[in-house]
């Protein structure tokens, strides 16, 4: 019992409370610099939302708490006190209640689209299989965690909530024609390695668009047809991986301005309409045209690719259509070769038959700059299934929804904000940006949404004017602008927080309390004292 | 021979038409649209010039009259050179001039166009040399901006704004000069011409000035006392007149709060000495006065005086009104605490014969509690705001954080001076030091830390000054607690 109480005293003293607001400082002050370096989201996991903040917290109300408890019964010069420091216990309370069962999410409104889930910034794991169909809730970290937690034949490993994705060859089981390469394009402004693969497992595509420039990465048996002739049309054979030779086209245009493409050589004849497929055609009985679905030849028209830049990269051979020469210039990347714009050059890196790219996510801290992160900007989440051939194991990133197919049944793995459901459907019917005159520059944002109840009500909602609907409160947050269709969409926060009225009291109580005890106070007792 | 001089002279004088008449009537005050703002043209050259070239007159003539001039190239192009500012080292580097040298000819300038994007791209990550290649080639882009007539609009008779590019010469000289029609714009833009024209400011200090004079050397205050007053009302019109022009608080970015905590300090401290008789509050108030002051006027890379359109979320003009003002005036009343606790400190270590240490404390303790219950107030008055406008009432943003933290450093400081941990000799240097977390709070959170939803407010050049504060600072402690005298 004495040594309770002597706690107890020592943490009722002013000098604990000068000790806990003197670290309290300190652990605010490395939280803000973490917050520059890592970002708002990391310093959150990391330093605001931890364990020990918390109970840096708690022990910061306990000081407050047994501190007005000493000084207890109420004497009336201390009337300040007791409103301020119940004012403090008050907002830590509120602040408590708030962050136990409170809200902090945000909606996504597609222009008139109905959307009814609010996401929130933590991770939930979703997947499914012929089984079951679980969503895993993955907690606030801020570094690599081991989840360890299996379900059926499902096994949720290591949660990286900060990751970079580095190059990674795996072997391949198919043959060659599946091969892959990385290529270094640059010139005297920027340098940029592109890997490009026709894998159908590897995480790389197989063409790309740097700005002006398309680049496409064809079967390596391309490359031979290219350098052939000069030809506008080709045909390739995919399933000998070889084009046609020696073929004469012949062009005619229908009535109905239909272009026609008759491709013969000694062996053949078929028929290819390019506006509606690169697959040949037919007329079947009821006189109508049909694409051969099962052919393996595919129509490729050069002159397409003439006009604005597009390089052909075939494996270990380049191509591009010189404009001034008016030729297709096919060359093999033995050496660094020269492309005809910008002062651009090429050069192969690495071709492999047998082996595909992965990108394989690796944990980092992450690096902030400009309030994005350049650095940890992926997530992932390492998961492994049990099958009959033994254990499978694999990454399920963030955006990339995962479909296996194990022992011959399709599996499902998303890495996504958690959601939750709203009881109602909301729709942005308009959303309207004002600028500031003669200039693109925001002056507001506001959005026209209509929520659907059972009945139907129309909302106005703008910065400073939230909407308020059945307990949650939706505030105008941020826009984007779909890149296809041009229009706008909107970004709302939604919360709810029934700490709100208890944080609003003690902030009142503080104020009050604070300016009685430090103004009011003195002013009472030196006019007491000169009126004595 | 004679023909082909005349022809030669009639080019010449038709050229120079525009140039010479327009640009030589009065067009300062002619209202032009720049920025999404109604500015009078005086101020739009000022603004322009002080961002593009280091040179005072350009081109030989007065800001305005070289903006008219260097407009003039859209319709009848002259190849005007003009000096563009080059600040960073390795940019002079880059650019092949001086080391020494502050500019380079737009002509010049212009060819190396490829080679400043180049070296751009090839710097990852975002650091002052990168920033700096940002800005040359934003300078460039506006000289280009004013040569295609894009920078401004004009007003026309049917009450719509014109861009040079929609203008023909004849139109563009009817419409570019001070007529009748105009007046339908209202007057704020004449206010904001003579507040940048008359620098009520720099007035303001050389009554600051004669104030601190007068009630140091002389027994009676009223002297010294009616100087701050002028003083006060100076920045009062000023700031008045701020508001008025720009339709807010005067405390929406860097210049205009310490500008408003500057007058601030000297007004708290001016109802300090009346009531409690005490002129020392009064001197420590316009010596703070004086130093926002000379910030204001010379920090020009840091406080930028230009009023231009606030971010939307920013546009709450309640909230931005009681949560700034509240937070910089408590930034005043600690201010005038740090200025008195370092008066206190030299002086002592000086060996000046000072009044002892509790009256002194006594003086500054008033100022530390007018801060506290000021800022407690503007931390929460700033969560209320953000609870209002964003649906959080707290979010570890770097600003309230370190406001919070300042606010942490006072309580600590007061809660320790009920102890015996902090006497009253301990307690000045404490205060003294306890203002760092302030400017940290109020400046190091935009120029160094630079993260968070209050991002809106960063610019640069400021990191220099809180380094060079803390300096300061410290070795003002360094007197305090290793004084020359003292016996070992």
């Amino acid at each position: 019992m004495e040594f309770i109480k002597k706690i107890e005293k020592f943490i009722g003293e002013v000098k604990f409370a000068v000790i806990i607001i003197l670290i309290f400082a300190a652990y605010l002050t490395y939280g803000t610099f973490q917050e520059s370096y890592h970002g708002a989201e990391y310093a959150g996991r990391h330093v605001y939302k931890s364990i020990p903040f918390m109970l840096l917290q708690f022990l910061m109300f306990l000081s407050i708490f047994t501190a007005t408890l000493f000084r207890m019964p109420f004497k009336k010069r201390l009337y300040g006190f007791y409103t301020l420091h119940l004012g403090l216990l008050l907002l830590f309370i509120g602040s408590f209640v708030s962050y136990y069962a409170g809200i902090d999410s945000s909606i996504t409104l597609e222009p008139n689209t109905p959307a009814q889930y609010v996401v929130s910034q933590e991770d939930e794991l979703f997947f499914k299989t012929p089984l079951i169909e679980e969503t895993i809730p993955l907690p606030a970290v801020y570094k690599a965690t081991d989840i360890n937690q299996t379900i059926g034949n499902i096994k949720i490993q290591t949660y990286l909530p900060y990751a970079d994705e580095t190059l990674e060859w795996k072997d391949s089981i198919k043959t060659s024609r599946y091969h892959s390469s990385t290529y270094q394009l640059f010139n005297d402004m920027l340098s940029e390695e592109l890997t490009f693969s026709l894998h159908d497992k590897a995480d790389f595509e197989s063409s790309k668009s740097l700005g002006p420039l398309n680049i496409h990465y064809l079967p390596v048996g391309f490359a031979k047809c290219f350098k052939a002739n000069q030809a506008d049309h080709l045909i390739w054979d995919s399933l000998n991986q070889v084009c046609l030779e020696n073929i004469s086209f012949e062009e005619k245009t229908t009535p109905t301005g239909l272009k026609i493409l008759r491709a013969k050589n000694s062996e053949q004849e078929e028929i290819f309409v390019p506006k509606l497929s690169p697959l040949p055609v037919y007329i079947d009985q009821d006189q109508k045209l049909k694409v051969k679905e099962i052919s393996p030849l595919r129509l490729f028209s050069r002159n397409m690719f003439k006009d604005k830049p597009h390089l052909f990269l075939f494996g270990r051979s380049v191509s591009y259509f010189d404009q001034s020469d008016e030729l297709w210039m096919t060359k093999e990347l033995n050496q660094i070769i020269e492309l005809p714009w910008m002062g651009f050059q090429v050069k192969l890196l690495t071709h492999h038959d047998k082996k595909y790219p992965i990108l394989k996510p690796i944990p980092v801290t992450p690096i902030q700059d400009t309030n994005e992160l350049i650095k940890g900007k992926q997530r992932a989440i390492k998961v492994s299934v049990q099958t009959k051939a033994g254990e499978k194991e694999f990454f399920v990133k963030r955006g990339t929804p995962l479909k296996p197919v194990i022992d011959g049944k399709e599996y499902y793995f998303s890495l996504r904000n958690q959601a939750h459901k709203l009881p109602y459907q909301i729709t942005l019917d308009r959303f309207k940006m004002n600028v500031d005159p003669g200039t693109n520059k925001p002056a507001s944002y506001e959005s026209f949404v209509t929520v659907f109840d059972g009945g139907s009500s129309k909302h106005h909602i703008f910065m400073n004017n939230p909407l308020k609907y059945e307990g949650l409160t939706f505030y105008q947050s941020s826009y984007f602008q779909d890149p296809k269709t041009g229009q706008y969409g909107s970004i709302l926060t939604v919360n709810y927080d029934p700490g709100r009225w208890l944080k609003y009291l003690g902030s009142l109580l503080l104020v009050l309390g604070s300016f009685y005890h430090f103004v009011l106070r003195r002013k009472i007792i030196s006019l007491r004292k000169a009126s004595l | 021979m004679n023909k082909f001089f005349f022809l030669f002279i009639s080019i010449v004088l038709s050229n120079i038409g525009f140039s010479s008449s327009t640009c030589d009537q009065n067009i300062e005050t002619i209202p032009v649209q720049a920025d999404g703002r109604i500015k009078p043209f005086s101020v739009l050259s000022v603004e322009v010039f002080k961002f593009i070239t280091p040179e005072k007159k350009p081109f030989g003539f007065s800001k305005a009259k070289a903006l008219c001039l260097l407009s003039n190239e859209f319709y009848d192009p002259k190849d005007l050179d003009l000096p563009i500012k080059i600040e960073h080292v390795k940019a002079r580097k880059l650019l092949e001039i001086d080391q020494n040298k502050t500019s380079m000819n737009f002509s010049d300038l212009e060819g190396y166009s490829m080679e400043i994007r180049a070296a751009m791209m090839k710097i990852k990550e975002n650091n002052s040399y990168k920033k700096e290649l940002q800005k040359i080639s934003s300078r460039i882009n506006y000289v280009n901006a004013i040569k295609k007539g894009k920078l401004f609009s004009l007003y026309d008779k049917s009450s719509t704004w014109r861009g040079l590019d929609s203008l023909s010469l004849n139109e563009f000289n009817s419409l570019f000069q001070v007529s009748d029609h105009q007046k339908k714009l209202g007057n704020t833009y004449m206010f904001e011409h003579y507040l940048f024209k008359y620098h009520p400011f720099g007035i303001a200090i050389i009554f600051i000035l004669l104030s601190i004079f007068s009630l140091s050397i002389f027994k009676k205050n009223a002297l010294g006392m009616s100087f701050a007053v002028i003083a006060l009302i100076i920045q009062v019109l000023a700031i008045a007149v701020r508001v008025y022009v720009s339709g807010r608080a005067p405390i929406t970015n860097m210049y205009e709060t310490v500008m408003f905590s500057g007058f601030g300090a000297a007004l708290i401290a001016y109802v300090l000495t009346l009531f409690k008789k005490e002129k020392i509050f009064l001197i420590a108030g316009l010596g703070y006065n004086v130093l926002c002051l000379f910030m204001m006027i010379f920090a020009n890379n840091m406080l930028n005086p230009a009023i231009k359109n606030l971010e939307p979320v920013l546009r709450d003009n309640f909230w931005l009104s009681t949560h700034v003002t509240c937070v910089i005036l408590s930034y005043a009343a600690l201010a005038i605490s740090w200025i008195l606790a370092n008066i206190y400190i030299v002086k002592t270590s000086l060996g000046k014969g000072v009044d002892k240490p509790k009256h002194q404390v006594k003086v500054i303790y008033t100022c530390v509690q007018i801060g506290v219950v000021l800022l407690a107030a503007g931390v929460i008055l700033g969560g209320v705001w953000a609870d209002y406008s964003w649906g959080r009432f707290w979010g570890w943003d770097p600003k309230e954080t370190w406001s919070l933290i300042a606010l942490l450093i006072y309580m600590a400081i007061l809660h320790g001076k009920y102890t015996s941990w902090i006497n009253d000799k301990n307690f000045i240097p404490l205060i003294a030091a306890a203002f760092l977390s302030v400017i940290m709070a109020w400046f190091g959170v935009n120029y160094i830390l630079a993260s968070g939803l209050h991002s809106y407010g960063f610019s640069e050049g400021g990191a220099i000054f809180i380094g060079s504060v803390f300096l300061a600072q410290m070795s003002i402690l360094a007197l305090h607690f290793f004084p020359k005298n003292r016996k070992v």
